[in-house]
C-alpha cells in the first residue's frame, strides 16, 4: 500500500519539472538561441546546465533547510511578515501571469498550426474546464498523470529525433571557434529562464523523500539538457539559424520536414498532439502551485472553492493579456524571460542568502 | 416437541432466521428439529438407527454431498454389528464410547448447538443424533462429487504446467500447497453469503506480503453483505476502490503456478469455492500485459513481446480516432498521395468516417460476441459469414470505405493481442469514446480524450496501490519487470527485498 | 458583459453555497476578493478602458522594439 498518501516524492515532482520545461523549449529554444548564437546555438543547454545545476544546488540548500515546508512558509520565516506577503504577492501576480500567458499561447499555436479559422475561444475554454475538472484530485493523481506523460513525451521526441537525424546538415552546426563563446553565454539567459522548479517549491510541503532532491535535480537537468541540446540540434541542423531564428514555431517546422522512406510524412501531427499534453500539465501544475499561494496568502482553510473563480479570471487575464500571437512572442522574448530570471534566480537566491546571515538554513544541512 | 404437520409459518420463519448468520435458532437438538428444518428436501436423508433393542439414535445426512460408503462402513455398520455398542443400554454410555474412540473416523465433533449441525450437514457432515442427551455428534463424511483437474481453457501455457484450477476449494488449496511447501503459505477461510455459505479462502505468504493489505483485505471481505457468492463478481466488486471504471481491478487466473508467482511477488490471491477462476490482488496496469508463459520464454524474446503488446494497446486504442481527426479535419497533415486515396475510397459512402468507425466496431464486437454465445460446431460460420461475406458485401455495397474497413480491423486484431480480455474491452469502450471526441473537434478532441484516459487511470487505485504502478507510483518499485522481464535471478532478489522494506 | 456576470454569479452562488455546506466560511471574504477581481477582470475585456493590452503595458514599460517599427 502507498506510505504517505496524498503526497508526492520528489522524483514526481522534478518529472513534473521536466514536462514545464518542454512546451517553452519545444516553442522557442530553438530560435531564440538560434537568433544570439547562430550555429553554435546546440552548445546554449550546456551552458545554461552549469547555471541551472548551480541554482538546484542552492534550492537544495533550502529545501533541506525546511524539510516538509512549502515555499511560502520558507520565505516567511526567512523574512519577516510584511516582506513575505510581500514577496508571495509577487509570486503569485507573476505566475498568474504566466499561466496566463501560456494559456493564451497555446490556444493561439493551435490556431495557427492545425486550426486555422476555428474560434479561439473553443481551446481556451476547454483546457480551463479540463484543468477545473483534474486539479480537484489534487497533487498525487497530478503527479501521476505527470509521469506517465512524460514518458509519452520522452518517446515521442526521441522518435522524431531518430526521424530527423538523416536530414541534419552538419554544415548547418559548424563551425564552431572562440568567437562563439560570448553569443552562447549571452543565449545561455533566455535558456536559464526554464528553472520552473521554484514554482513547484510551493507545494514542497507535500513532497517525501526531500533528501534525494538533488540526486533526482541531477538527472532532470540532464534529460532538460538533452531535450534542449536534441531539439536545437535538429531544428537549426535541418534548417540553419537563418530560417530557425525567424521562426515563430522553429521546432514545428523543423519536423514538418520529416518523411519516412521518402514517403510517410506528417510527423507533425504527432508533435501537436503531446505538445497539447505538455501544455496542458504545465497550465496544471501552475494553477496548482498558485492555488497554493492562494491558500497561504489569505489563510484559507481550502482552495477548492476558488478553483473556479479563479480558472474564469484566467480565461479573461489571458485575453487581456495580448492582442495577437506577435505581441505574445514579443512579450515571451522581452517580458517573461527577465522576468523569470527574477523569479526564478534572482530572489530565490536573495532569501537564501538572507537565510544564511539570519542562520536560518545552514550550507552543510545536506 | 415440532412434528410435520406443525411445519408451516413458524418454521419458515425458523428458516429464514437460520439463513442469517448472526441469527441464531434456538431448536432442541433433536431429529424433529432437523425434519422440520429439512421437511421438503426429498435429498436429506434421516435414518433411524437401532443399535439394540432399547437404543436407538438418529442419523442424518445430506445425499450427494455426504459419502454414502463412509457413512454405512465407519458409522451404521460399527453402531449396529460391533459388541461394544450392541451391548451398551443408556446414551451416557455411548457417548463414552463413541468419544473413547471406538468409533473410529478422522474428523469427530461433539455439539449441542443445532445452528452448527445444520451448517456442518450441508457441508456434507453426517449428523448422528442421541435424543435423550440432546447431543450430536458430527463426523466428516463429506465426499461429492467434483471435476478432476485438467487442462486450463483459457490461458494456454506452451512450456508452463498444464493444471488448472477447479471448482472445490480443497482440491485448490492442495494444489497451491504442492506447488509452495512452505509454513509460510498462510490459507485463511472465511463464509461469505447468507444463503450461499460460500467458503472464501485468502491465501498469501506470510512475511512477503504487506500485512496492512491482508489485514485490509480481510476486513472487507467480513463486511460483505450478500445472498450468494456464485459469481466473482460479488466479491470483487466489494474489494475494489474504483466501481465507476470498465477497466479491471483484479486479476483473474485459473493457472495454480500463476496465482503463485503472484503470491511470491506479495500479492494476495482469493480462491471461492465453486468457481474455478482465482483472483489476485493488488493489481496494476503491467499485470494486464503480461501472461505466464512470459516466465517460460527467452527473457529478451519475452521483453520484445511486451513492448509490441503496448504499441498494440496503443494502436488498439488511438488508431481509429486518428484516422477520424485526420480525414475529417487535418487532411493537409498527411501526405498528397494518401489524401487523394482516402477521398477517393470515401466517394459515395452515405455515412460520415466516424460514424462508419464506430459501425465496424461495434460489428466486430458483435462478431466476438457471437463467436463466443454460438455452438461450437458452427462457430466457425460466425468469422465466415460476418467478416467476409458480409464485410465485402458491405464494401461492394458503398456502405463501408475500405480505408475504415482497414483501419477498424486493425485496431481490433491489435486489441486481441491484449492477454487480459476484461482490459481489451475496456480499451475498445474507451476508443469508441476517443472516436467521439475526435468526430468533434479532430485531434484536439483526441488528445482531450489521451488526457483524459491517463487521468481515469491517474486517479485509480487498488486496494492502496496506484493503477498506474510502476509507471506512476511513489517509489517506482518493480518498475523491471513492467516491459522488461528481468533476468529471474534477479527477480527474486528485488521481489524479497522490496516486500520486506514495504514491511517495514 | 451580461453573459459574463452571469457566468461569475452562477460560479459564486454555487461555491458560496459548497462553503456553507463545508462549513468554511471563514474563507468567504477572500473569496469575495477574487469575485470582484474576476468582475474587474470581465469589465476590462469587454470595455479595454486603457485601449492596450497588458502584454502593451509591459512592453512599454521595459521599452520595448516591438513598438519601434520596421
Amino acid at each position: 500500500m502507498v506510505k504517505n498518501k496524498g503526497k508526492i516524492s520528489v522524483r514526481q515532482a522534478l518529472t513534473l519539472f521536466a514536462i514545464l520545461t518542454i512546451t517553452p523549449t519545444v516553442r522557442f529554444a530553438a530560435s531564440s538561441t538560434a537568433l544570439i548564437a547562430k550555429q553554435a546555438a546546440w552548445l546554449v543547454p550546456t551552458v545554461t546546465a552549469v547555471f541551472l545545476f548551480l541554482m538546484l544546488y542552492i534550492l537544495n540548500i533550502l529545501l533541506q533547510g525546511y524539510k516538509n515546508k512549502s515555499f511560502t512558509e520558507m520565505i516567511y520565516d526567512i523574512t519577516s511578515k510584511f516582506w513575505g506577503n510581500l514577496i508571495i504577492f509577487l509570486y503569485l501576480v507573476w505566475i498568474t501571469i504566466l499561466i496566463a500567458f501560456y494559456l493564451r499561447f497555446y490556444s493561439e499555436r493551435l490556431v495557427t498550426s492545425i486550426y486555422p479559422n476555428v474560434k479561439i475561444d473553443i481551446f481556451t475554454i476547454s483546457m480551463l474546464i479540463l484543468i477545473g475538472f483534474i486539479i480537484r484530485n489534487g497533487i498525487v493523481v497530478i503527479a501521476r498523470m505527470g509521469e506517465i506523460s512524460f514518458i509519452l513525451i520522452s518517446i515521442v521526441i526521441l522518435v522524431l529525433m531518430i526521424f530527423m537525424i538523416p536530414t541534419i546538415k552538419i554544415n548547418n552546426l559548424l563551425p564552431i571557434s572562440y568567437l562563439d563563446i560570448m553569443p552562447t553565454l549571452k543565449a545561455s539567459f533566455s535558456g536559464a529562464a526554464l528553472f520552473y522548479v521554484i514554482y513547484l517549491f510551493f507545494f514542497a510541503h507535500e513532497f517525501t523523500h526531500q533528501e534525494e532532491f538533488f540526486k533526482y535535480g541531477k538527472l532532470t537537468l540532464l534529460f532538460i539538457w538533452l531535450i534542449n541540446t536534441v531539439i536545437i540540434l535538429a531544428s537549426i541542423g535541418n534548417l540553419g539559424h537563418a530560417i530557425i531564428s525567424r521562426s515563430p514555431l522553429s521546432f514545428l517546422i523543423a519536423v514538418k520536414q520529416v518523411t519516412l522512406l521518402g514517403v510517410v510524412s506528417g510527423f507533425e501531427s504527432i508533435l501537436v498532439a503531446t505538445w497539447i499534453i505538455s501544455d496542458f500539465i504545465m497550465i496544471l501544475v501552475l494553477t496548482y502551485s498558485v492555488l497554493n499561494i492562494i491558500k497561504s496568502l489569505f489563510k484559507l482553510s481550502s482552495y477548492n472553492s476558488f478553483i473556479n473563480i479563479f480558472l474564469v479570471f484566467l480565461f479573461f487575464i489571458s485575453w487581456i493579456l495580448a492582442n495577437n500571437v506577435f505581441e505574445l512572442q514579443t512579450l515571451s522574448v522581452d517580458v517573461v524571460v527577465s522576468g523569470n530570471i527574477i523569479m526564478q534566480f534572482i530572489l530565490p537566491i536573495i532569501i537564501v542568502v538572507i537565510a544564511l546571515i539570519r542562520k536560518k538554513i545552514n550550507i552543510k544541512t545536506n | 416437541m415440532i412434528t410435520l404437520s406443525k411445519v408451516g409459518d413458524e418454521m419458515k420463519k425458523i428458516r429464514t432466521d437460520i439463513i442469517n448468520l448472526n441469527k441464531k435458532v434456538d431448536l432442541p437438538m433433536e431429529v424433529e428439529s432437523f425434519k422440520g428444518l429439512f421437511a421438503n428436501s426429498h435429498d436429506c436423508v434421516f435414518t433411524e438407527v437401532m443399535i439394540n433393542k432399547e437404543l436407538t439414535v438418529h442419523l442424518v445426512f445430506v445425499d450427494g454431498l455426504a459419502n454414502c460408503t463412509n457413512v454405512m462402513d465407519f458409522i451404521l455398520k460399527p453402531l449396529t454389528t460391533l459388541e461394544k455398542f450392541t451391548n451398551i443400554k443408556d446414551e451416557k454410555k455411548l457417548i463414552d464410547v463413541i468419544k473413547g474412540g471406538s468409533l473410529y473416523y478422522i474428523s469427530v465433533k461433539e455439539t449441542n448447538d443445532v445452528n452448527l449441525a445444520v451448517e456442518l450437514l450441508l457441508m456434507g457432515t453426517a449428523v448422528l443424533i442421541l435424543k435423550e442427551a440432546k447431543i450430536a455428534f458430527l463426523f466428516e463424511t463429506r465426499g461429492f462429487e467434483s471435476r478432476s483437474i485438467q487442462v486450463p481453457t483459457e490461458e494456454t501455457s506452451l512450456k508452463g504446467s498444464k493444471d488448472a484450477f477447479v471448482e472445490t476449494l480443497r482440491t485448490n488449496t492442495a494444489m497451491l500447497r504442492r506447488k509452495m511447501r512452505t509454513p509460510d503459505l498462510v490459507i485463511e477461510e472465511l463464509i461469505v453469503g447468507k444463503v450461499s455459505k460460500t467458503k472464501v479462502s485468502v491465501s498469501y505468504i506470510d512475511g512477503i506480503a504487506n500485512d496492512q493489505l491482508v489485514k485490509s483485505l480481510r476486513e472487507r471481505l467480513k463486511k460483505i453483505e450478500t445472498d450468494q457468492v456464485l459469481f466473482t463478481t460479488v466479491i470483487e466488486e466489494e474489494i475494489i476502490d474504483s466501481q465507476y471504471t470498465p477497466f479491471p481491478q483484479v486479476e483473474y487466473t485459473e493457472k495454480p503456478d500463476k496465482f503463485c508467482s503472484a503470491l511470491l511477488e506479495g500479492r494476495i490471491g482469493i480462491i471461492i469455492d465453486g468457481i474455478p477462476f482465482t483472483m489476485i490482488i493488488p493489481t496494476s496496469i503491467v499485470n494486464f500485459f503480461q501472461t505466464t508463459d512470459d516466465y517460460s520464454h527467452n527473457y529478451i524474446v519475452v521483453s520484445i513481446i511486451r513492448g509490441i503488446r503496448y504499441l498494440l494497446a496503443a494502436v488498439a486504442l488511438i488508431v481509429p480516432a486518428f484516422y477520424v481527426a485526420i480525414t475529417s479535419f487535418h487532411l493537409e497533415m498527411i501526405p498528397e498521395g494518401l489524401a487523394l486515396s482516402v477521398i477517393s475510397t470515401e466517394k459515395g459512402v452515405p455515412f460520415p468516417i466516424f460514424i462508419e468507425c464506430i459501425l465496424l466496431s461495434i460489428a466486430f464486437q458483435t462478431l466476438i460476441e457471437a463467436g463466443a454465445r454460438i455452438w461450437s460446431s458452427i462457430g466457425g460460420m460466425v468469422s465466415l459469414v460476418g467478416a467476409l461475406i458480409v464485410g465485402e458485401a458491405a464494401i461492394t455495397a458503398n456502405f463501408i470505405s475500405p480505408g475504415v474497413v482497414v483501419v477498424v480491423a486493425a485496431a481490433a486484431i491489435a486489441n486481441y493481442t491484449i492477454p487480459n480480455k476484461d482490459f481489451a474491452f475496456a480499451i475498445w469502450i474507451w476508443e469508441i469514446i476517443l472516436i467521439l471526441l475526435s468526430s468533434v473537434i479532430g485531434l484536439y478532441g483526441m488528445v482531450i480524450g489521451i488526457i483524459l484516459l491517463i487521468h481515469h487511470w491517474a486517479q485509480m487505485e487498488v486496494m492502496g496501490e496506484p493503477y498506474l504502478a510502476p509507471f506512476a507510483a511513489t517509489d517506482g518499485r518493480n518498475s523491471k519487470d513492467a516491459i522488461i522481464r528481468s533476468l529471474f535471478v534477479f527477480k527474486k532478489k528485488e521481489s524479497l527485498d522490496e516486500q520486506s522494506k514495504i514491511n517495514e | 458583459m451580461l453573459k459574463y456576470i452571469m457566468i461569475i454569479g452562477a460560479i459564486s452562488i454555487y461555491e458560496i453555497y459548497m462553503m456553507v455546506k463545508k462549513r468554511q466560511m471563514k474563507d468567504f471574504n477572500a473569496f469575495l476578493i477574487f469575485v470582484l477581481i474576476a468582475l474587474l477582470a470581465s469589465y476590462i475585456h469587454v470595455h479595454d478602458p486603457f485601449d492596450a493590452s497588458l502584454s502593451e503595458l509591459l512592453l512599454k514599460l521595459v521599452k520595448s522594439e516591438y513598438f519601434k517599427g520596421g
